[in-house]
């Protein structure tokens, strides 16, 4: 998936990503799911799991936050406070909540595809100054994360970090870290301006270098995606689902249920495929 | 052909009450390779940002100067850009990727993305950038760092080259492997190079002529054949090995092993060690084979996979950006914050930093802000002082200072010990050495002895040093 062209990756990505935030049906929010964890568990390895379980808590705040405002629903749980709380209303939370941490799930998996070099790909052309700019971003994130931990060793070396100190003292120290991280940062900013200008940052116009081209594995992955996405708009209608006043929603349909998995599972499945292609070549040497 | 004239050249900060330069004239003509000398501070950074017209600084500017008998102001951006190359000394790579950062500048000269990758592979077989290519900059190495950063001017192909301490921070195969690059590279195409640096030795055998500045006026240009030579010949002073008495331990480690992910290799595996009072340590070894590492576990920054630590007193470690350690802006605030002023006091006047007080420390030079910090560790008052390469970036004077200030300290009963990869500074500090070697402690004995049946770590050389800075000095 990795070395699909940024163009595909994009198109995939948003549309993925429209159709879990758009259709609240509880198929989709759990297929797409299992497709993005899936896809950031072969990714990440077991890392994703401790992930999950951190998101978790956030998750089940989510899915009972529902309830307590969203009085709508034919069946009554209990009272609370005066107010109802209603099964239809606390199974649209689950699934909100579902749906929050799936699209989580994906955004990371972009997050982990999509480097400055895609998007440079991308833009380059049209928007030579824009892309040079976020490629300056991207370049900066790793960084300020390892300067920030060198400097906190720095104050451990000398006995000064917040070691055994409450909650308010490691508050204060954490904004300390982060004042001095600026402090240089911006120091440093001066000398990579001058850098970038030295070479020819300030010259127009500008042409774009980038080493993806599209290729019939790309074109192929198109000509499925596009075929996946006609079926699904075909039987758009059994995706609805409908929580209030009643949960009525479509009994899937086999092959609905076979494209949907299809649809979100095309990563991992790519992933899997070359994996095992790499282990029987590897056998065959 | 003449490359580059400077005449009656004068510049002058804004606000400033002495000026930077005054009166420079000088010219390079194609295929000199220059190398520009002088004490911290006086001018060589300024002198070589003026000779790039994008980076110069703003200030009041007198005389002038000609690149090619054109004005340098009068030079189109384009031709500036490409025909002028800037290689400085931190700072150089702005780009995710190494490919991006090479081809930066020849984006910005607009060139077709075809002959882009052309240039790209033709700089990549040169300088053996190819395993490099697709990597992230921020997994390079330092020296392959500096490496990046000069194909990144190179691949453009200037035709004057400035370099401001591009090897100052390198360690010595780096730094050998570095200028061997742009020797060859230079040569090939009669190149014109100014380079400034401190480390005067490993340059010199490449120049051709030598600049030498002295608080902003030129005091020599001239073949470097042409030296003076009735400079009086300084000897060197060497510490004498203190036979050292038995003296209590301070830091003992038995056995220690680790590695920094649970399926990667070890670091570091059987390793023991024992720290004396008063005694002055060097840790030497090669770059990557867990000097840092070691005196992170040593500080207990990080905690040892397996294996015992046994400190008796407390340890403080000074890091290679001695600044991280500093929370205020200036360093009167910090001293304050930390001790009462009876205290530290006596440590300022001791480290001659009394005018310094004010400055933000940003503004402090490489030397100065070391000794802040160490001020600020001693304030700590610590059994064990702890120093990782703190002669990297400093000139030859500073060093010389801070050899002196590390023997004091271990005289005065502290328990020193500095990894580095400098030899002259074990040679002027260290009572003991330490070699590092494949994950193990491959010999510890006292420095002169070391020194003395070493064929590759030998006390260096620094004859050429010393007849420039006394040159200077007069």
């Amino acid at each position: 998936m990795e070395k699909r062209h940024p163009i595909i990756i994009l198109i995939y990505f948003l549309a993925v990503i429209l159709l879990t935030v758009c259709c609240l049906n509880p198929w989709i929010t759990l297929l797409s799911f299992f497709g993005g964890f899936g896809f950031w568990f072969l990714l990440e390895g077991k890392k994703a799991f401790k992930t999950l379980l951190a998101l978790l808590p956030f998750a089940i705040l989510a899915s009972l936050f529902n309830p307590l405002f969203n009085h709508q629903g034919v069946t009554i749980l209990f009272y609370l406070f005066g107010n109802p709380i209603t099964l239809e209303a606390l199974l649209y939370g689950f699934c909100a909540a579902g749906m929050l941490i799936a699209t989580l799930f994906w955004c990371f998996c972009f997050n982990r595809l999509f480097g400055s070099d895609k998007l440079a790909a991308l833009l380059g052309k049209r928007f030579p100054r824009l892309c040079m700019f976020l490629s300056l971003v991207f370049y900066f994130i790793p960084r300020l994360n390892a300067r920030l931990r060198q400097i906190h060793e720095a104050k451990k070396g000398i006995g000064e970090d917040a070691a055994g100190q409450g909650l308010k003292g490691r508050l204060k120290y954490g904004t300390q870290l982060i004042s001095s991280l600026l402090d240089r940062e911006l120091e440093q900013s001066l000398d990579r301006a001058a850098s970038m200008r030295a070479r020819g940052y300030a010259l127009t116009p500008r042409s774009s270098f980038t080493s993806f081209r599209f290729g019939r594995s790309d074109l192929l992955f198109l000509l499925l995606f596009v075929l996946i996405a006609a079926l699904l708009l075909l039987g758009h209608r059994l995706l609805s689902a409908q929580f209030f006043p009643l949960i009525r929603i479509a009994a899937p349909d086999f092959w609905l249920l076979l494209t949907l998995s299809a649809f979100f599972l095309l990563p991992a499945i790519l992933h899997l495929y070359e994996v095992m292609k790499w282990k029987s070549l590897a056998a065959r040497l | 052909m003449e490359i580059l004239s400077c005449k009656a050249l004068g510049f002058a900060y804004n606000g400033a009450a002495q000026a930077a330069l005054e009166n420079i004239g000088f010219s390079l003509e194609q295929g000199d390779f220059v190398l520009l000398a002088g004490a911290n501070g006086c001018g060589k950074s300024t002198l070589l940002r003026l000779l790039k017209k994008e980076i110069a600084p703003h200030g009041k500017k007198s005389g002038e100067i000609r690149f090619k008998s054109t004005l340098l102001q009068e030079i189109s951006e384009k031709e500036s850009v490409r025909s002028i190359g800037y290689v400085g000394r931190d700072c150089m790579l702005t780009s995710e990727f190494v490919s991006a950062q090479l081809a930066f500048i020849l984006e910005s000269l607009n060139t077709a993305p075809a002959t882009i990758r052309l240039k790209l592979a033709e700089i990549c077989a040169e300088f053996g950038l190819e395993k490099l290519f697709s990597k992230p900059i921020d997994k390079l190495s330092g020296g392959e760092r500096q490496k990046v950063a000069l194909a990144s001017v190179l691949i453009a192909e200037p035709e004057l080259l400035l370099l401001d301490e591009p090897i100052s921070s390198l360690d010595p195969v780096a730094a050998g492997d570095f200028l061997a690059l742009l020797q060859k590279y230079c040569r090939r195409r009669n190149m014109t190079v100014l380079i400034a640096e401190h480390s005067i030795e490993e340059i010199l055998p490449l120049c051709s002529k030598l600049l030498l500045l002295q608080n902003g006026k030129l005091i020599f240009f001239d073949e470097k054949t042409a030296l003076p030579q009735s400079i009086k010949e300084q000897k060197k002073v060497i510490s004498s090995a203190k036979a050292q008495p038995a003296s209590p331990a301070v830091l003992e480690i038995k056995q220690l092993a680790h590695k920094y992910e649970r399926q990667g290799e070890y670091i570091l595996q059987n390793l023991s060690l024992e720290l004396k009072k008063g005694c002055c340590t060097a840790l030497i070894g090669a770059n990557g084979c867990g000097k840092s590492t070691l005196l992170k576990l040593m500080t207990g920054i990080l905690p040892p996979l397996t294996g015992k630590i046994k400190a008796s007193g407390k340890i403080c470690l000074l890091p290679q950006n001695a600044g991280d350690i500093f929370t205020h802006s200036s360093l009167h605030e910090e001293l304050a914050a930390a001790a009462p002023q009876e205290e530290w006091m006596p440590l300022v006047q001791r480290f001659r930093l009394e005018e310094k007080l004010e400055s933000h420390f940003l503004d402090l030079s490489g030397g100065e802000l070391q000794k802040a910090a160490l001020i600020r560790l001693l304030l700590k008052k610590p059994a064990l002082l702890m120093l990782d390469e703190p002669s990297s970036g400093l000139d030859f004077p500073a060093k010389k200072e801070l050899a002196a200030i590390l023997r004091d300290l271990a005289a005065e009963g502290f328990a020193v010990c500095f990894a580095t990869h400098d030899m002259q500074l074990c040679a002027e500090a260290a009572d003991e050495i330490i070699l590092l070697f494949n994950k193990e402690i491959a010999c510890q004995m006292p420095a002169q002895e070391f020194m003395a049946q070493s064929s590759y770590y030998r006390t260096p050389d620094t004859a050429a040093s010393e007849k420039i800075y006394t040159l200077l000095g007069s």
